[in-house]
Formats: C-alpha cells, sequence, structure tokens
C-alpha cells in the first residue's frame, strides 16, 4: 500500500501564488466586461440534493456527479453545475420578475471525468444568465458579452459557431422513428460523422426528402448569412423557418455592435437538445484546441420548476482560457514584484516598524527584516533580492537603493 | 501551419500515398526513419507519427489538427472529435470469435478476452448480455485457448490467425476501416487548408482498397 499522504486525488490541483495572482488577474478581467452589461455576482451553495440535477435532463451525467450522504440519508451532489441551481434560486426565491435579472457566477464545479484527456474533476466556471428577456435582443448581448469578455483579456482571434436547435426539431418533427435512432441520428451529426451518417439513415425508414435535409445539416456551417440563408430556403415547416429568421436577427444585431466578424454557422450544433431551446452557440479562440465557451437560450428549463421564464446565457472555463492566454503569452508582461524591503539593525527597530506602516498607508507592498550584526555592503547583498527598492536602515545612515 | 497525426505502419503509408498524389511531399520521410515528425516541402503540413491508438487524443486535444485512426480505435476512445471521412483503406471487422464448438451455457457470464474493453462492453450490454472483460495486451487468440477466457472480441481481417488456431467468428460487430478525423476548433478556425486535404483525399485514387 502507498501512502497518500503526501500524493493528491487525480484531477484536482494546488495552485501556487503566481499561478492564483495571473489567474485572478483574467478573472477579474471577466468580471469586469460582466460587470459593464449590467450583470450582478450571485452564488449558490457547494452541495445540493441530487434530485434537483437527476430530474432535469441537463449537460451533466449523473454518473459523473459526485454524492454524498448527509447524515439524515439524504444524498446530495457536489455542484456539477450552475444554471439549473441559478433557475432553481430564481424559480423559488423570485414570486414575480417584473424586470429582467442579470446574472453573473465564478464557482467551482465538480465533475468526475476523463483523465485521459487531463480531465479536472474540480474547475472554476465563470458566466452569466439573462433571465426574462425573449427577445433576439438578449441572444445577441450575451453573445457580444462572450466576445467582450475575450477581447478584454487580450485574444483577437477569436470565433464564435452559432446554431439553432430548432432547425434540427423541426426536421426531426417530420420524421416518426424511436428517440434512440433520433439520438443516433443526433451524433452521427454532431460528429460531422458523413460516411456513417448515410449507411445509418439507409437502413432506417425514413422519407428521401428528410434523408436528404438531414444528411445535409453536418454541411451546414461557415459563412453567416450565406448558410442561415440557404437554410431558411430548405425549411419545410415553420419551425425551421422560424430557426432561421431568429439567427438572422440576432446577427443583425450583433452587426449593429459591430461584432459579426466573429460570428460564423454551424446548424450542426445540436449538444444537448434537451436542454436548449433555440439559439446555441460556442466561441473557440484560433489554435487552441478546446472550445472555451458555450451557451444558448434554454426557456424550457423553468418549466421544470413550474415557472415561465425566458432564458439565455453562456459559461466559460476560465481554467481553458487561462491555458490559451499562456499559449499566447498574454501574461508574460506579468509582474508580481513587492515595492519594499525594509533592513533595519537592532537600532532602528522602532523608526522601521514606523515607516513600514507608513509606507503600507499608502498602498505599498512592505516587508521587513531584522539584520544582525552589519552589513558592509547592504546593496550587494539585497540588490537582487526581487524588490523594486530595498531600505536598509543599518548603522549610522539610510540608504535607498 | 497544420499537424497531421499517423500511426506508423500500413495506414500511414497508403494516406502518404494519397498525400503525394495531392503535391504533398515529405521529402525526408522513409518507411524506416526513425524520426517521428516530418515537415512538408512547402513549410505548411507538419506530419506527427504517434502510436496508433493515441491519434484520437492528440486531434481531440489540438495538439494535432487531422488525424488518420482506425475506426477500432476511434470505438474504444471515443475522442470528442469531427469524423469526417471514411477513407476505405485498412478495412477489416471486429467480431466475437470462439473455440470451434463453444456453446454459451445460457446462465453464466460468458468471459471476454479483448484490447479493446470499451467496444467489447458496448456491444454485449446492448444485447444485454452479461459478461465478464478480461483486457488482454496482444495474442488474443490465446486466451480462449488457455481458458483465461470463453470467446475473445477483436478485429478480424482475413481471419487467417483464428484459422490456425481453432477459433471461429461467430457474431460480427461491426465494419473497420481508416477514418480522418478533425479537431473541432480547428475546423473553423483553419477552414480552407483542411477542406483542401479532405477534398483532394476524397477524389483521389480510390483503387488501393486493402
Amino acid at each position: 500500500m502507498v501512502n497518500k499522504r503526501k500524493f493528491i486525488p487525480e484531477g484536482v490541483e494546488d495552485i501556487n501564488a503566481s499561478e492564483f495572482e495571473k489567474k485572478e488577474l483574467i478573472q477579474s478581467k471577466v468580471k469586469e466586461v460582466f460587470k459593464r452589461f449590467g450583470y450582478r455576482q450571485i452564488q449558490t451553495p457547494t452541495f445540493e440534493y441530487y434530485d434537483l440535477f437527476s430530474e432535469i435532463e441537463s449537460a451533466i451525467d449523473t454518473e459523473d456527479m459526485y454524492k454524498l450522504i448527509d447524515a439524515s440519508g439524504k444524498i446530495l451532489v457536489l455542484r456539477p453545475d450552475v444554471t439549473i441551481p441559478i433557475a432553481r434560486m430564481v424559480a423559488t426565491k423570485y414570486d414575480t420578475i417584473e424586470e429582467y435579472l442579470k446574472f453573473m457566477y465564478f464557482t467551482p464545479v465538480f465533475r468526475s471525468s476523463d483523465f485521459r484527456a487531463g480531465g479536472k474533476r474540480e474547475f472554476l466556471q465563470a458566466g452569466i444568465e439573462y433571465l426574462g428577456n425573449p427577445d433576439p435582443e438578449a441572444d445577441a448581448e450575451v453573445i457580444v458579452t462572450a466576445i467582450s469578455s475575450l477581447k478584454d483579456m487580450g485574444f483577437n482571434r477569436i470565433h464564435i459557431d452559432m446554431g439553432q436547435t430548432d432547425y434540427f426539431k423541426g426536421i426531426m418533427k417530420e420524421i416518426d422513428i424511436e428517440p434512440d435512432i433520433k439520438n443516433s441520428i443526433r451524433k452521427l451529426i454532431e460528429n460531422k460523422n458523413f460516411a456513417d451518417l448515410s449507411i445509418f439513415l439507409d437502413s432506417q425508414k425514413i422519407e428521401p426528402i428528410h434523408k436528404e435535409l438531414l444528411s445535409e445539416v453536418p454541411y451546414l456551417y461557415g459563412d453567416f448569412e450565406e448558410i442561415v440563408l440557404k437554410v431558411k430556403d430548405r425549411a419545410i415547416n415553420e419551425t425551421m423557418k422560424n430557426s432561421a429568421d431568429n439567427l438572422l436577427k440576432i446577427y443583425k444585431i450583433i452587426g449593429e455592435y459591430g461584432y459579426s466578424k466573429y460570428v460564423f454557422a454551424d446548424l450542426g450544433l445540436i449538444n444537448h437538445l434537451d436542454y436548449y431551446s433555440g439559439m446555441i452557440f460556442k466561441g473557440y479562440i484560433e489554435n487552441f484546441g478546446t472550445p472555451v465557451i458555450s451557451g444558448g437560450r434554454y426557456d424550457d428549463l423553468f418549466k421544470k420548476f413550474g415557472k415561465e421564464v425566458p432564458a439565455t446565457g453562456f459559461g466559460i472555463n476560465t481554467d481553458e482560457v487561462f491555458e490559451a492566454a499562456g499559449q499566447y503569452r498574454l501574461l508574460n508582461d506579468f509582474n508580481n514584484t513587492k515595492d519594499y524591503l525594509l533592513l533595519f539593525d537592532a537600532l532602528h527597530r522602532q523608526w522601521a516598524f514606523k515607516k513600514s506602516m507608513e509606507l503600507r498607508t499608502s498602498g505599498h507592498i512592505v516587508e521587513t527584516k531584522q539584520v544582525e550584526g552589519c552589513v558592509n555592503n547592504p546593496k550587494e547583498v539585497y540588490g537582487q533580492s526581487g524588490y523594486k527598492k530595498v531600505i536598509a536602515a543599518l548603522g549610522k545612515d539610510i540608504i535607498e537603493f | 501551419m497544420l499537424n497531421i497525426a499517423l500511426g506508423k505502419g500500413r495506414l500511414a503509408d497508403i494516406t502518404l500515398k494519397k498525400l503525394e498524389e495531392i503535391k504533398i511531399h515529405f521529402p525526408e520521410y522513409t518507411s524506416k526513419s526513425r524520426k517521428l515528425i516530418f515537415t512538408d516541402a512547402m513549410n505548411s503540413i507538419k506530419l506527427v507519427f504517434v502510436k496508433a491508438s493515441d491519434v484520437g487524443i492528440y486531434v481531440e486535444r489540438g495538439a494535432c489538427d487531422i488525424g488518420v485512426a482506425g475506426k477500432d480505435t476511434i470505438m474504444e476512445s471515443m475522442p470528442d472529435v469531427y469524423e469526417m471521412m471514411d477513407l476505405k483503406i485498412g478495412r477489416c471487422k471486429f467480431a466475437v470469435a470462439a473455440p470451434v464448438g463453444f456453446k454459451k451455457e445460457s446462465h453464466k457470464k460468458i468471459r471476454v478476452a479483448t484490447k479493446y474493453p470499451n467496444v467489447a462492453k458496448n456491444y454485449f450490454e446492448r444485447n444485454g448480455k452479461p459478461i465478464e472483460i478480461i483486457k488482454i495486451n496482444g495474442s488474443v487468440e490465446l486466451a480462449p485457448l488457455m481458458g483465461l477466457a470463453d470467446v475473445i472480441v477483436d478485429i478480424v481481417e482475413t481471419g487467417t490467425t483464428l484459422k490456425e488456431n481453432g477459433l471461429v467468428v461467430i457474431e460480427e460487430i461491426s465494419d473497420v476501416s481508416a477514418r480522418l478525423i478533425v479537431n473541432k476548433v480547428s475546423l473553423k478556425t483553419k477552414r480552407t487548408e483542411i477542406l483542401g486535404i479532405i477534398k483532394a483525399l476524397s477524389t483521389s485514387s480510390e483503387g488501393d482498397q486493402l
């Protein structure tokens, strides 16, 4: 048996001081952007009842949740997601929503994930939820907020893919097949698996016109207006047509913000269809292999709590963003040197402490150190110690260098 | 710069031949070379040789933009990537094989030896059969002969190895062939380069099936 005393479990990490400061810097930039768009920070508990998450089809598998049993035998889970608790909080604590509610969060989430891919079990998630506004303006603002937060962190090469769940749902409405088969088709489309999709569709009893529409979905990505106008052209029912109109409206507003150059279409974005109900999007940073932002409209979630609240929002995986920032060397100028080192001998003790407090009051970072005996050339000994300034109150003279 | 992940071996040789056909040439490459990274003559594509079963993870995490991987390793490790093209090379089948004359006893768990525990688990789960998986790293055919397992799940090409060891295919699981996989972000951010390669690979000769 290996003694685990000196190790930490897989998927969690210690963060050292300079790394923490850099992470905090990135976070503060994101928070600043969210604030400017009118979001206010909230926090939900670290653990909640398992039933809250198990009874709602969401982005997380119940198998991936960390469960605890409390003293009375109830099953709890460590916060595996933030949106569902916020929906619970709003549905139970806000009787009437007269105005829009705009919330932001910065909080750890816990999921047991695949270590093979360097998966983390505890990671920090940031995000916003815009509640009470059903209009395309809200969706556009949410996407603009996402782009702004990446821009403010210093990223320029940003790519947003936007899709609409109702286009796929609209096709599926026309076809009478088992949910299992629908899900297989959805997965093949999501992975742009052209070869297996056509074989699978051929093996099912589906009308040729619907087969053609479905096999086209994975190709529907790229230039926004070109793709969405094509989609609108192909629509065979109101649901599909409305989804295209909705996308065009959102895109037009993003254009009015001046941000449409970052936005592309991908109608093959159809993950978590039980959760999303409308516009859906993902944000990428060029040359960084995993999406850093994902979000969309989720009007149906509140129905599970017996309320009608239109909702839209997104989450940022700040750990991934931090990795990307490292890759783009955005944090290279970051420097966390301290301001003053105050060296003193027994004679200057009182003077030094008083001086240190004066400096701290005026906002400087100060450390003090008593030196035993005499130092002939303090500049040589302490000159390279990483402080902006050293004050040596040793012997007769007080020198600064 | 586009990074391509390949598993060393026959799949890589055929892929390279196809790339040559579309005028992508790696001057330093020979199949005997021990180097793991090669850059093409135009200096726009980097070829990276990794273990065949690692192609998926290199592409999923974005270390490589595209890769060529067997459907067998894709089914086993299920990487989160776009699986955009069936290259129609390296064809074989996933199958369940057992010693000649094997009869399943209805109430007993079947012991399955395999290099592909996830594939085996998913297949038998789908069919509602209780099994016990024994993960083996090579010469899977041996396991039933030595009494370590009742059946094996493995890829089968011609069936010669099975026959020589007194095994027969009792169930076919699925077809396997090489796939072109693409990182989900790269497809969007390096679209023209990647679509160029895909288009070229799909229109080049298809007479080299194995």
